[in-house]
């Protein structure tokens, strides 16, 4: 088995208040992974970010970085550590210059050149303070911070939550130009944006209620995650019916349409042998998949969030 | 692979503790950075008012200067990440909180120590006087009024421990409403111990020099820089849960509004103490 970049093991928050943010949660991430956490607003992605930084405590189970406890964790430990909070404040009265300066004496792989390559990349001017900056510029500089310290794990939270489609489709370019140029950096970012997850996530995990749905490679999620729809002859499907790993079916008439996941290419040889029934099998985005372990209201959520900026950089 | 190489060669030259050296150097440029202004200010304010206007001529105004300094510094030098709102991005970076709160009380308790302990030498042995003597007639024949060097004392502890409580409280504050009631809270307490103390020497020991006092406060104050310490190692990113942060502000405010009533009931009976042995 490769060697964990990130690993959890039932994980629970339960904040002051009786809110139970993360619950009994379990994830492993391999080195060298792009690993998407989706999940509704409130499903748990921040706490679990959170309590993976060592920022907040558990109050069960672990949470491991690198093989290390990130709250108790030395400060050479840490410096390989990146991460980006969803929402960052960075000290206002500094200028991007001393805020890069201040990293470089934190990290010991910080890197001047690439620094100064973002800079320019994102369009940010060196002498001006960070609390002048725009809410989507704040954003980069914090993603700056993070990506010039070359950490060999990067944790990002909403990356690009407050930015416009255009920074949004810069930023995940970005990344993946990051990606690019140093394969072996793991990385691990939430959001609740589909479109991000398929443009640089090579895994995703779903998140619910505090507790992680499912995960998989993003290719094996959309290649054994199918809509089936089975036709039968009679005016409805035979009693009790049901569509093998279905995780939502819908009845109309004679016809059943399910999104299934198939775990087996011969999962389906059953429907097909019962008499009068045509099964057909179509292939489903991420988007589809969403709509199908959640329902269409909340993958609705997920997709207009890319569509309409959600919250424009002020 | 850049990362892999950096914390290799990390690992295999024994860099660590450059590093922490590195890191603690970083703390403390970005804490001079963020505070010089605070910290430069000061230090004009005590260079007009010791060196050149001499108008801190006696221990009193020592006193009341450092006092204002150590609510000051405590609260801004250790407060500052809560009142930006930036602590997570503070803490989410590879300073541990233990080396964060040691070189941000080093910086704060150094230069206020600084400050009123050449102050205070300074002022007790007439220094300020002699130096302009050599530059212009004053006209000041003789030193300024001999005071018990007790007095002289106090006006460095007083401050010095003063700080230890604000510090502490604003280390372990999460949001600004909170830093608020936090340093009204440990002025209070250290206004109940420094005058509960002071009246139960002078009335029941008949010591009038504070010695047991300043003993005291001392001692506090070290255990609360400890137990700030302590607290602060253990204190997670800002969250505010629903209902969480109101209730403890609310409790805050009640402690202070009853700790006020405590100061004010030890003031009275002071005064009232102070009165009776005048007449």
């Amino acid at each position: 088995m490769a060697e964990l970049a990130i690993e959890a093991r039932n994980l629970r928050k339960r904040f002051r208040g009786g809110v139970v943010a993360v619950d009994g949660l379990d994830i492993e991430i391999e080195r060298g992974m792009v690993y998407g956490l989706i999940g509704r607003n409130g499903a748990g992605k921040t706490t679990t970010l959170r309590l993976l930084m060592g920022l907040l405590r558990a109050n069960a189970g672990t949470a491991h970085v690198l093989g290390m406890d990130m709250w108790t964790a030395s400060a050479s430990a840490r410096a390989r550590v990146g991460y980006v909070s969803q929402e960052q404040q960075l000290h206002d009265w500094m200028t991007v210059d001393q805020l890069c300066r201040y990293a470089a004496y934190l990290y010991p792989a910080w890197d001047q050149a690439y620094a100064e390559h973002l800079v320019k990349h994102f369009g940010l001017e060196r002498d001006r303070q960070v609390g002048k900056l725009s809410g989507g510029e704040k954003r980069k500089a914090g993603v700056l911070v993070a990506l010039a310290a070359r950490p060999e794990v990067l944790l990002l939270d909403e990356p690009a939550a407050n930015f416009d489609p255009i920074a949004r489709r810069e930023l995940v370019s970005e990344l993946a130009s990051v990606l690019a140029d140093d394969g072996g950096c793991t990385i691990l970012f939430s959001t609740h944006i589909i479109s991000d997850i398929e443009r640089i996530a090579d895994h995703v995990g779903i998140m619910d209620k505090g507790k992680l749905v499912t995960s998989a490679r993003l290719d094996e999620m959309q290649s054994t995650t199918k809509r089936v729809q089975v036709v039968f002859e009679g005016d409805t499907p035979p009693p009790g019916f049901r569509v093998p790993g279905a995780v939502r079916s819908e009845v109309s008439g004679p016809v059943v349409s399910a999104v299934v996941r198939l775990e087996r290419d011969d999962a389906l040889d059953e429907v097909r042998r019962i008499p009068g029934a045509r099964v057909q099998v179509f292939p489903l985005g991420l988007e589809d998949i969403f709509i199908g372990l959640f329902g269409a209201e909340t993958a609705q959520t997920m997709t207009e969030g890319a569509d309409n900026g959600h919250g424009r950089g002020k | 692979m850049v990362t892999a190489e950096a914390s290799n060669r990390l690992r295999e030259t024994g860099a660590a503790s450059d590093l922490r050296w590195g890191v603690i150097r970083g703390v403390l440029w970005h804490e001079w950075l963020a505070h010089r202004a605070l910290i430069s200010g000061c230090a004009a304010v005590w260079i007009a008012f010791v060196w050149i206007l001499m108008v801190m001529s006696g221990p009193i105004p020592h006193t009341v200067f450092g006092l204002i300094a150590a609510v000051a510094f405590g609260g801004r030098i250790a407060g500052a990440a809560v009142s930006e709102g930036s602590e997570e991005f503070s803490l989410a970076l590879p300073p541990p909180r233990r080396v964060r709160y040691l070189v941000r009380l080093a910086l704060g308790l150094g230069v206020l120590l600084g400050l009123s302990v050449v102050g205070v030498l300074a002022t007790m042995h007439n220094v300020p006087q002699a130096l302009w003597g050599l530059v212009v007639e004053s006209g000041f024949t003789e030193p300024f009024p001999t005071v018990e060097a007790d007095r002289y004392i106090w006006a460095v502890v007083g401050p010095a421990t003063l700080f230890a409580f604000t510090f502490s409280a604003a280390a372990v504050c999460r949001t600004r409403g909170d830093l608020i009631a936090g340093l009204l809270l440990a002025f209070l307490i250290w206004g109940s111990v420094s005058f509960g103390g002071a009246l139960v020497e002078e009335q029941l020991l008949y010591r009038g020099n504070r010695a047991l006092t300043m003993m005291c406060l001392c001692l506090v104050g070290a255990g609360v820089l400890v137990a700030g310490g302590f607290l602060y190692a253990r204190k997670e990113g800002i969250t505010r849960p629903a209902g969480a942060s109101s209730r403890r502000a609310a409790l805050i405010w009640l402690l202070v509004g009853m700790l006020a009533l405590v100061v004010f009931a030890l003031l009275a009976l002071y005064g009232t103490h102070t009165r009776v042995v005048t007449e």
